[in-house]
């Protein structure tokens, strides 16, 4: 019995696909370059694009499988059996359709006539191996030379002549030329003329069978029927015609159907059936007529199911089914790899999942039939593999009856068909290939859902097929899944499953997280079993063996305890499981208890526990109670938690701590209560919490003993001091653990979640309602009270007292203080105190450069910025004061807000020990900055008129106005100007006029000063004449003056050739004459003609020249004198003066009349005549008038 | 009549599950949970072409040698899925149409209940009632 027949799959010919075959001849491959590349070009590497047809190399010595005897009469012909299996691989591979012969001769070859005889003969020889088959013959002349047929007259009628001399039909003769290039264009011609010889030989042979037909009769040859209709579609498929075979094929199977089928023949017609089902299928696909292939296929499969055979061989039947299904979802995930769409719905993997299915159902019925098989005595299957004919009983070959020959002998057959099924059939090793197949398919066209339940259904066959450690695999794949969707039946099977090959595998932490998870009330098994379940655990904790799980099979069982005692004897290792993927029984919520606390506070965490898990009424138990140790510890940063703290607690666990608990409650309240509760140990409970900065550590707290009633929750406060490096970043719940099993047990076992406890799938434990509106409804808090991850860690709140002083309206330019006391009010000293003082950040970044920041030492210092950082101001003892001023400098009038900014440190009693604990307080002020006052500045002439034009050399004013708008008084201290190069001050010693005057809002102050603009400068341009700088402060003490620098106006330069200056008395008195004087200076560089006219006027009488023509040399000047007798008393008119020049030189006035308007005094004050006649005022002489507006 | 009736919340988790005395319960659970599948291709593909007002009856999901499975969906995503007999001819695709719309009636009904949490398992005789009803087919 070979080890690889399988007696319900199809034999190998059948699914070989059948291509017409030519067998070649007298290619000499070995030795010759050329022989070796036609075969190459004919036989390797065909794509599928061209015509499907199987060569093979035959040797001159080759043999024709001998023919049969030709019938006469089919009368007495009884067939036995359906279909032979020597037919399809006599066709398939033994009798070639044509054979081809080669040979190497060119048109022109010198000896052409031996050469021809000797091919002659090669081809008669051929034809005698061939004997009586059809097989037909070509010939195929090797060319070196390619000849046009229509060059070469000669050629035809050698071709002729060789056609003759070996008695072929003209058609069978064909060159092939040889050459590298174009060698397998060649080929493909050839080979489909070739083609068309060799399916004609299947027309002929199908025309023989098709002969045969006349001869049978319904009563003794069904069977040839169903043969010869096999014969046919073979045939045709052979000739590469789908359409005819499929016909055929399924006459054949009509055929098929109609036979008379017992327990006895009905192996070998759905044998047969399968064959012929299977042809079908394929031809439709192949026909991409995938709807006809699956309707034919579950005719197939409904005619058949219900046929179930003898009760004895029942799984044979489900062998046949599943073997049937396989073999479809084969041809068809065929299809869909050349190229056929498949859907959600209707794809290989459906095909290979009820394979699977009819696989399992296989085993189970083979188990339940063969109960008691015995191993055989005589070997009845001997020769199983190659029976004559298809699906036989090899202990009756060549029988097809329907009732079985020989009853004994049918008996111990079927004995041994069902020792074979049971002893020598691995059945997993069908089952698993299947089962993935339709995973592999199922993932592929997305049915996640249906790839699980594969997937279960492949673990619960590792776990047959004694694989535990890949079932357990397979099924934490799965077992999430079914956590997340909440489909807690699904997640029971597996759970069961998968604590079985957690036993079977001694795999400790999958044993306990599943079952932690089992003995959760999410999972409805029996109470009997949570229990069960439970005591496992506990014998585990104290290092035994756990009981095995029911089912389990000796053998198994006996390796499995092997492990676990190989496991447990060893110092087992600690054991962490991750109950965040789990649905277990027990549940924590860790919680911060406030958002934000500060350095100095403890910050507390609360975890609550809930054990979900509690028996009612079962039996009589000690409640024990849970312990919690809560701990904290800095394990990656050792030394990160104050010594005392961790070793206090650490130190106060007395040995034998658990079973002391254990007997805390009395009986009689249990008799109470009458509870059982699956009770979890846990020796410690620790939560994770980490910063920003990475510095993870572990609270811990060590509560006195609690005790946890099942159902209900419990919650544990547990403190701890956060660290100085905390200050601003944000502590958040890592994991929280968990130590199941008492200290110094053999087995530790940490439970861990990570987060608060409510992440990944532990949050669908909860019944927390999936709509948050729903809340309300939904008492439980536990389950919808969301914790609090995180929490911030604030810096100390500071004691010092801080005071600071300062005007909310700032004036602008001025440097405001900000005048600030501290107080140290803290109960220690105050060290290490820095100052950060400047715009609030939030400002915007024009102000930054509109603001100026500085403390009292910087106030001269020239970079100044919109900060003060890092100011130090040293320490402070208990109860000092100290005071600091900073001073701000608002360039432009808005609203600015500071920051002030004070760090100290400060060393505190923080949990037993000195710590320097950083301290700041922060404030925020606001100003409103405000134009302390306008400046307006005019020019004005010496007669303070308005002025925009002047000429060089002429003395005009700069009259500054200052009006303020401050708020608070302001004094001005001092002003100056600060003149352009060009520009001059007349007088230098002149001061400013507006020395410490002090103004208050709405007053204003005017300063004057006198310039006048060099003779340098350019005719026409406007002259800048510089700035006028004022100093100024508040009138407070103790402010600072600062200067202000405001643009004089611009004035254009004249220049005039001739200068008219008067020289008379600031006053005259009536009838007291008057001497008055003009002296005209020429500047210019001609001569100036000039035409001088003195205007009447009624106030004086006067004496001088009226009229007068004048002639100037350039760099001198005349004068001309008058004497005036005033008439009338009070401001008059002066005689007017005016003035032409009459010499043209180019580019100057003809009138100086408008310069003399602007520098000539047009009135004078004449005094009425004083009484006592001898008060006379002296005339001034030379100097110029100055008028003084009162 | 139908031998497994179940209605699956909008998360996919199963909220009601009834199967047909003498049936392998864990079997059907898992071909209610399967079906699944076929449902989320279906409100998926449904959902591409916006503007449709969608059917809710899905029709035939997909069916097995011995089941049937048939899905239905309503506009919140919950999902019933009725599972019969593969031999059983009397139910037509009608029928179940039908059956499904009470039982989206009788879901209706369940969640105007004040006192039932959405999301929650269904817990409620009256709705047990029209099940037994519904796959008693009167």
């Amino acid at each position: 019995m070979e080890d690889d027949f399988d007696p319900y799959s199809l034999p190998p010919e059948v699914t070989t696909q059948p291509h017409a075959l030519i067998g070649m001849l007298g290619l000499d491959t070995s030795n010759k370059a050329t022989h070796k590349a036609v075969w190459e070009a004919f036989a390797l590497n065909r794509r599928t694009d061209r015509t499907p047809l199987h060569f093979c190399h035959l040797n001159n010595d080759f043999q024709m499988p001998p023919m049969k005897q030709k019938r006469q009469s089919y009368e007495w012909y009884i067939p036995k059996g359906i279909l032979k299996s020597n037919w399809i691989p006599k066709y398939l591979y033994h009798v070639p359709a044509l054979v081809v012969l080669f040979y190497d001769l060119d048109w022109n070859d010198s000896s052409w006539t031996e050469k021809k005889n000797e091919v002659a003969g090669q081809v008669q020889s051929l034809k005698t191996v061939l004997g009586g088959r059809n097989s037909r013959v070509a010939l195929v002349l090797i060319q070196s030379g390619i000849s046009v047929p229509g060059e070469d007259t000669g050629a035809a009628e050698k071709a002729a002549t060789l056609c003759t001399a070996c008695d072929l039909p003209a058609k069978h003769l064909f060159v092939l030329p040889h050459s590298d290039v174009h060698l397998l264009g060649y080929t493909v011609r050839l080979e489909n003329a070739l083609s068309e010889i060799a399916w004609n030989f299947y027309q002929g042979e199908a025309k023989g069978v098709r002969a045969h037909r006349d001869f049978l009769n319904k009563t003794n040859h069904t069977l040839l029927f169903v043969r010869h209709q096999f014969k046919l579609g073979f045939l045709n498929e052979m000739r590469n015609d789908a359409q005819a075979a499929i016909k055929h094929y399924a006459q054949c199977y009509h055929h098929l159907l109609e036979l008379r089928s017992t327990d006895t023949n009905l192996h070998e017609i759905r044998i047969v059936a399968a064959i012929v089902n299977y042809k079908i299928c394929r031809l439709d696909f192949t026909l991409n007529l995938p709807r006809d292939a699956i309707a034919q296929f579950r005719r197939h499969i409904d005619l058949f199911r219900q046929r179930t055979g003898p009760k004895e061989l029942i799984f044979e039947h489900y062998a046949w089914l599943s073997r049937q299904y396989q073999i479809f979802g084969d041809v068809f995930e065929e299809a869909v790899r050349t190229g056929l769409p498949a859907v959600q719905t209707q794809h290989p993997g459906f095909y290979y999942q009820q394979a699977a299915q009819y696989a399992v159902l296989r085993r189970k019925t083979a188990l339940q039939v063969c109960k008691e098989v015995a191993a055989p005595v005589s070997d009845l299957l001997e020769g199983w593999s190659k029976l004559e004919f298809y699906g036989q009983r090899p202990w009756r070959p060549g029988k097809h009856s329907l009732e079985p020959p020989e009853q004994q002998r049918e008996m111990e057959g079927i004995k041994e068909v069902q020792y074979h099924e049971v002893k020598e059939v691995n059945h997993s090793d069908f089952i698993i290939p299947l089962f993935s197949s339709a995973i592999s398919q199922f993932k592929k066209y997305r049915c996640p859902r249906i790839k699980r339940h594969l997937m279960v259904q492949m673990a619960e066959e590792y776990h047959q097929a004694n694989d535990s450690s890949k079932a357990l695999t397979l099924l934490n794949h799965v077992m999430w899944d079914y956590r997340s969707e909440k489909w807690w039946s699904l997640l029971q099977s597996a759970s069961v499953l998968g604590l079985k090959c957690a036993f079977n595998t001694a795999a400790i932490t999958e044993y306990f997280g599943l079952a932690l998870e089992y003995m959760g009330k999410r999972l409805s098994t029996t109470d009997e079993e949570k229990k069960r379940v439970h005591n496992n655990l506990l014998r585990l904790l104290n290092g035994v063996t756990p009981e095995p799980e029911p089912g389990t099979s000796s053998e198994i069982l006996t390796a499995a305890t092997e492990a676990w005692s190989t496991l447990l004897g060893a110092q087992v290792s600690p054991i962490t499981v991750d109950m965040t993927a789990l649905v277990p029984c027990l549940e924590v919520r860790a919680s911060f208890q406030k958002s934000q606390y500060h350095v100095d506070q403890e910050v507390s965490v609360s975890v609550k526990i809930r054990c979900g898990t509690h028996v009612f009424g079962v039996l009589r138990r000690p409640v024990t109670k849970q312990h919690l140790r809560l701990y904290c510890s800095g394990p990656i940063f050792p030394g990160v938690v104050t010594p005392e703290l961790c070793g206090g607690m650490k130190g106060s666990v007395p040995p034998g701590f658990i079973p002391a608990g254990l007997q805390c409650l009395t009986p009689a309240h249990l008799t109470l209560r009458n509870t059982y509760s699956c009770t979890v140990f846990l020796s410690s409970l620790s939560v994770g919490v980490s910063s920003m900065s990475h510095l993870d550590r572990l609270v811990e707290a060590n509560p006195d003993k609690l005790v946890l009633p099942p159902g209900q929750v419990i919650e544990v406060s547990l403190h701890f001091v956060p660290h100085v490096e905390d200050v601003g970043k944000k502590l958040k719940v890592v994991d929280v653990r968990t130590q199941l099993g008492a200290p110094g047990s053999t087995v530790v076992v940490w439970l861990h979640w990570s987060g608060s406890g409510n992440e990944g799938v532990t949050m669908h434990a909860a019944s927390a309602p999936a709509f948050p509106e729903f809340s309300v409804l939904c008492r439980d808090e536990f389950d919808t009270a969301p914790p609090l991850v995180e929490t911030e860690i604030l810096p100390r709140q500071p004691l010092l007292t801080v005071e600071v002083s300062y005007d909310t309206t700032a004036l602008v330019w001025e440097w405001l203080p900000v005048k600030i006391h501290l107080t140290n009010t803290e109960a220690s000293m105050v060290s290490d105190i820095t100052i950060n003082f400047g715009l609030h950040s939030s400002s915007h970044s024009n102000l930054e450069h509109a603001t100026q920041v500085c403390s009292a030492s910087g106030l001269q210092s020239d970079k100044l910025g919109s900060q003060v950082t890092g100011f130090t101001c040293g320490n402070l003892g208990i109860g000092e004061a100290t005071f600091l001023v900073f001073y701000v400098k608002s360039l432009t009038s808005s609203e600015r807000a500071y920051t002030l900014k004070i760090e100290y440190s400060v060393s505190l009693q923080l949990g037993g020990t000195v710590v320097c604990c950083p301290c700041t307080y922060e404030k925020t002020i606001q100003t409103q900055a405000r134009i302390p006052f306008q400046v307006s500045v005019e020019t004005q002439s010496l007669k303070f008129e308005k002025l925009a034009r002047v000429a060089n050399g002429e003395s005009f004013l700069v009259v500054p106005r200052i009006k303020c708008t401050s708020h608070v008084p302001i004094t001005l201290t001092n002003s100056s100007l600060s003149l352009a190069g060009e520009v001059y001050q007349i007088g230098t010693d002149a001061a400013s006029h507006v020395v410490n005057t002090e103004l208050c809002e709405g007053e204003m102050g005017v300063d004057c000063f006198c310039i006048a603009v060099d003779d340098k400068v350019v005719a026409n341009s406007a002259v800048t004449l510089g700035q006028y700088v004022l100093y100024w402060k508040r009138s407070e003490a103790d402010s600072v003056a600062v200067s202000v620098s405001v643009g004089l106006p611009s004035v254009v330069v004249e220049h005039w050739g001739v200068w008219v200056e008067c020289e008379v008395a600031p006053q005259g008195t009536v009838r007291t004459p008057l001497p008055l004087a003009y002296s005209i200076s020429n500047h210019g560089s001609h001569t100036a003609e000039l035409a001088l006219s003195m205007q009447v006027s009624d106030a004086f009488m006067f004496a001088g020249h009226k009229e007068v023509r004048l002639r100037v040399l350039p760099g001198c000047s005349e004068r001309i004198t008058y004497t005036l007798y005033p008439l009338l008393a009070g401001n008059v008119h002066l005689p007017k003066l005016s003035l032409s020049v009459e010499s043209h030189s180019p580019g100057q006035p003809t009138s100086v009349d408008p310069l003399l308007a602007r520098i000539l005094p047009t009135h004078i004050y004449i005094m009425p005549q004083s009484k006592e006649s001898d008060q006379r005022i002296s005339l001034l002489g030379n100097n110029f008038s100055t008028l003084v507006i009162g | 009549m139908a031998v497994c009736v179940a209605v699956i919340g909008k998360e996919n988790s199963p909220l009601y599950v009834w199967v047909g005395s003498g049936r392998e319960e864990l079997h059907l659970h898992y071909l209610a949970h399967t079906g699944l599948d076929v449902i989320q291709e279906k409100v998926a593909a449904v959902s591409k072409t916006p503007g449709d007002t969608r059917e809710l009856y899905l029709g035939l999901l997909y069916a097995s040698e011995e089941y049937k499975v048939f899905g239905y969906t309503t506009n919140t995503r919950v999902k019933f899925v009725i599972i019969t007999d593969a031999a059983n001819t009397t139910l037509r695709d009608n029928e179940i149409r039908m059956m499904f719309r009470r039982l989206h009636n009788m879901y209706t009904n369940v969640v105007c209940n004040p006192f039932y949490i959405p999301g929650e398992q269904i817990t409620s005789r009256e709705f047990d009632r029209g099940v037994a009803a519904l796959v008693a087919g009167n």
